[in-house]
């Protein structure tokens, strides 16, 4: 198992946010935590990752206690998080963020190959290699967001409503990516609002309420659903 | 809150420690207070008058001191010429230290305490500011000569060589400004021409911009009545602009060849003439004792506050023999017109006028190897 | 036109050494948002720091170095012991501004017991003037806008094309995320206050041989420092260097038109007017 997460509770600004909530993750898996705008996702997943500190419960990666690590530590181990916002370097060029993502852990040995990789994956990021990172669209945005987490070859991604603000097309294209990316062995913790798109790609789901886990299931029950609408 | 809490407990502290010193203090002490420039731009100053005093000080006492009364002063600081801390500390010095006689210094600071003064019949002494607004205020005696009665010498000396036209460049405090109307008019008078004239604040460094407009007006001489290491950032600059026009003022604090370096070299000022190698017993007495101590030749604000203290020595002798308190500042005041005359540590005797003012002889300096030298001598 | 060319002359002298004095500041608040008031504080003790080695017999150069380095050390001791403390425990910025300024008020005060006010000038630096048709400045002035645009552009290199300089960059635009990518954020915080506090000390040095030390000069440098970065533009450090010099030459040609005592009101009112017009600075972002 590479993540256990049992029994958490976290509060944020003085309100609890998410109650005795656990999930798991294995290795290579791609899990999907699904649920309202408010249901407490972004907040545990940003509790796994290190950046919220967690009131009771267990956090653990690889069978090691993460509760008290920060995100920066935690990057280095290989479980990295990617924000559905605000997530690049703005005055940064776009080679820049993808070589400081690497900098940042010290994992620049085999760089040039980790860029050429990202850049096979996007291809758009080559052309665009010069240019601010703040010159991009958002769809591109995204894509230089997942292209400097998967720079430095993650364990595990989380990733916090990729979707959010793109085009349906390109909801389609980052759907296709992320499929690459799991097929790769990157197990993959996704959290969105998008239901669909997370049920399609995702090997088992969960279904978060006001801060809690009332569902789990697998791919192929959920698809067989006719209406998830009575989840929410 | 916290440092809130702290700055008041020391304020306690030090209201306390003064008090108890206030009550300490033996009733056959005669203590004066004094109001100088101990920091900022002119801290040289106040600390060349504070050595006068301090030398007189212990002259008088270790002579058994005066008719019973040992002598000692408080001294305040005006922070180089701010009006608000020289009247805290006027009111710190007639309240709680409860003096009756003051030496103070700079011009606006002296004005600013007068009214209070008067009323409360303090005498007090000037014997380092030398602006014209200082003549014919009660209480107020000055014993350096008043710069319109000095610029003169300078500016004739400068006319008398064939220079026509000045630019003058001056801080905006009271006596720069009052002296640059002065040298304006007497220039004027004398049928030159006055071609440049910039205020400057006080405590300003860089004056090169100044310079330069200076330097577009291609003046004959430059006047800078301004006072404090001013007077040598002001030449400097002039210098560096590569003018050559002969700088004068009225001014000389001893440290400005600090900020000069050798850009001083020719800068001209008149003053009150103290000759360190005056055959005079008492002036000799003096520059031995001060040498001694302080491995340097006086000044003359070290002469003049010196100076001050044996006049203020001669006026308690004459309010006790009859049979005053030297703690009233009027009998003081009344006790200088019994004989205006005092000897002087400028040799011989000075005398104050109704006016406020003084006769003294005067002299004007050049300095030449960093160093003021007498160029021209006028009798008091 | 003679006057003209002179004092453009002179703003461009000022304005070098107000240029590096902004990017010194600003490179500690654009990277970490502290309002290091006591950069003023670290002025003065870089000064008296090369004095006092030259006091000791050193020669100039090696004096500027140790100088220099104390000056460093002292920036990085600021932030360490005093500003990163507070922000662990999630200091308000009022309440660090407030530490910053005691620093500032305490230290020179300290300076002052120790060396007395009296002024203290740094020789040994040759001082000639040189003349250009109706131009006249001297070889210290010439020195002083030589170092200075080699140091800023040393910075921006260093900035652009390290990867120091490149975290450095991430921390500014994006603090949240340069944490969640494993950049220690902490390590870039001394490590700005390093480089501010060693760029803060050569514009000292370069003051000092020109006009001598006394223990108030840092309030007027931190002064320029931070006006300077509010007139170029908060998150840009080019800003900074515009600023200063359009605040240098404002100054020197303002005496054109307005007695001198009215240049440090002319500076106040072109940043008044600036962020009356664009809060965000000359160069400035807006804040989205």
């Amino acid at each position: 198992m590479l993540l256990e997460v049992r029994n958490l509770d976290v509060g944020y600004q003085g309100k609890q946010v998410v109650f005795g909530a656990s999930l798991r993750v294995d290795a290579g898996e791609f899990v999907a935590l699904i649920g309202h705008n408010g249901a407490g996702k972004t907040t545990l997943l940003k509790t796994i990752c290190g950046y919220l500190k967690t009131g009771s419960g267990d956090v653990r990666y690889r069978g090691e206690d993460i509760r008290n690590l920060s995100p920066a530590v935690n990057v280095k181990k290989g479980l990295v998080f990617v924000h559905q916002e605000k997530s690049l370097f703005p005055n940064l060029s776009v080679l820049e963020n993808l070589q400081l993502a690497a900098y940042a852990i010290g994992k620049a040995y085999n760089l040039e190959q980790r860029l050429k990789e990202v850049y096979r994956i996007f291809p758009i990021l080559k052309d665009r290699e010069k240019q601010m990172a703040n010159t991009l669209s958002g769809g591109q945005q995204k894509q230089l967001a997942v292209g400097m987490a998967i720079l430095v070859e993650p364990q595990l991604l989380l990733l916090d409503e990729p979707s959010l603000g793109l085009s349906p097309n390109l909801v389609k294209d980052l759907g296709n990516v992320l499929k690459e990316i799991s097929n790769m062995g990157t197990a993959i913790l996704l959290v969105e609002q998008n239901v669909k798109m997370a049920i399609s790609l995702a090997q088992r789901i969960y279904v978060m309420r006001t801060g809690q886990i009332i569902l789990e299931d697998t791919h192929e029950n959920m698809m067989k659903r006719e209406s998830l609408w009575d989840l929410f | 809150m916290k440092s809130g809490k702290l700055i008041g407990l020391i304020v306690v502290c030090v209201f306390m420690i003064s008090i108890s010193f206030s009550f300490t203090a033996d009733a056959k002490e005669f203590k004066f207070g004094q109001i100088l420039a101990m920091t900022g731009s002119g801290s040289w100053y106040g600390m060349t008058m504070e050595r006068g005093t301090g030398i007189a000080i212990e002259e008088i006492n270790a002579a058994g001191g005066v008719k019973g009364y040992n002598f000692s002063y408080v001294v305040e600081d005006h922070k180089s010429g701010l009006t608000t801390p020289a009247q805290n500390a006027f009111r710190k010095l007639t309240s709680i230290d409860k003096v009756s006689a003051i030496l103070s210094s700079f011009s606006a600071p002296t004005l600013s305490i007068m009214s209070m003064a008067e009323q409360k019949k303090i005498i007090v002494f000037n014997g380092g500011a030398s602006s014209p607004k200082l003549m014919n205020i009660p209480f107020l005696h000055n014993t350096r000569m008043l710069g319109d009665e000095i610029l003169p010498f300078t500016l004739k000396y400068l006319w008398d060589k064939g220079y026509r036209t000045m630019a003058t460049i001056y801080a905006n405090q009271t006596a720069p400004i009052s002296l640059n109307d002065a040298g304006k008019k007497y220039w004027e008078s004398l049928g030159g021409k006055v071609v440049s004239e910039q205020m400057h604040e006080t405590g300003a460094t860089d004056f090169t911009s100044e310079a330069s407009v200076i330097k577009a007006k291609n003046p004959d001489i430059i006047l800078c009545p301004s006072t404090g290491l001013d007077v040598g950032y002001v030449i400097k600059a002039v210098r560096k602009m590569g003018i050559k026009a002969p700088i004068c003022g009225t001014e000389h604090s001893g440290d400005m060849e600090k900020v000069t370096g050798d850009a001083s070299e020719g800068y001209l000022f008149a003053s009150e003439f103290f000759d360190v190698n005056s055959d005079d017993p008492w002036t000799k007495t003096f520059v031995a004792a001060f040498k001694k101590k302080f491995n340097e030749d006086p000044d003359f604000y070290a002469a003049n506050y010196y100076e001050l203290t044996y006049i203020l020595k001669e006026l308690v002798t004459r309010v006790v023999d009859k049979g005053g308190d030297p703690y009233d500042g009027s009998l003081l005041e009344k006790a200088i017109w019994d004989n205006p005359k005092f000897k002087s540590i400028y040799g011989g005797y000075m005398k104050f006028k109704e006016n406020g003012t003084c006769e003294k002889p005067v002299v004007l300096f050049e300095i030449k190897g960093g160093k003021p030298m007498v160029i021209k001598k006028r009798s008091g | 036109m003679g006057l003209f060319l002179q004092l453009l002359t002179r703003g461009i002298i000022t304005g070098s050494l107000y240029a590096l004095l902004g990017v010194s500041w600003g490179i500690i608040y654009n990277t970490t948002r502290t309002f290091h008031f006591a950069h003023g504080f670290i002025y003065t003790f870089a000064s008296y720091s090369i004095l006092v080695f030259t006091w000791m017999s050193v020669p100039l150069i090696p004096s500027l170095l140790l100088g220099l380095f104390t000056a460093t050390l002292a920036g990085c001791a600021v932030e360490y012991f005093a500003y990163l403390p507070m922000r662990k425990k999630s200091a308000s910025q009022l309440s660090i501004f407030l530490t910053a300024m005691g620093i500032m008020i305490a230290g020179q005060s300290l300076i002052h017991l120790v060396f007395g006010p009296d002024s203290r000038p740094l020789e040994g630096f040759p001082e000639h003037v040189i003349s250009l048709g109706t131009v006249t400045f001297t070889t210290v002035d010439l020195f002083t806008v030589l170092l200075c645009w080699i140091v800023i552009v040393c910075l921006f290199a260093f900035l652009g094309h390290t990867k120091a300089g490149m975290m450095i960059r991430a921390v500014s635009s994006n603090p949240e995320k340069a944490t969640f990518i494993g950049i220690d954020s902490r390590r870039i915080f001394v490590l700005v206050f390093g480089i501010g506090s060693l760029l803060v000390g050569i514009a000292a040095f370069l003051s000092t041989i020109d006009k001598p030390a006394t223990p108030n000069i840092g309030l007027g440098a931190l002064l320029i420092s931070f006006i300077t970065v509010f007139l170029g533009g908060v998150g840009r450090l080019g800003g900074a260097v515009l600023g200063g010099i359009i605040l240098g030459i404002a100054e020197s040609l303002v005496i054109m038109v307005l007695p001198t005592e009215y240049k440090m009101m002319v500076i106040f009112l072109i940043l008044f007017l600036v962020v009356l017009i664009k809060p965000e600075g000359l160069l400035g972002k807006k804040i989205a």
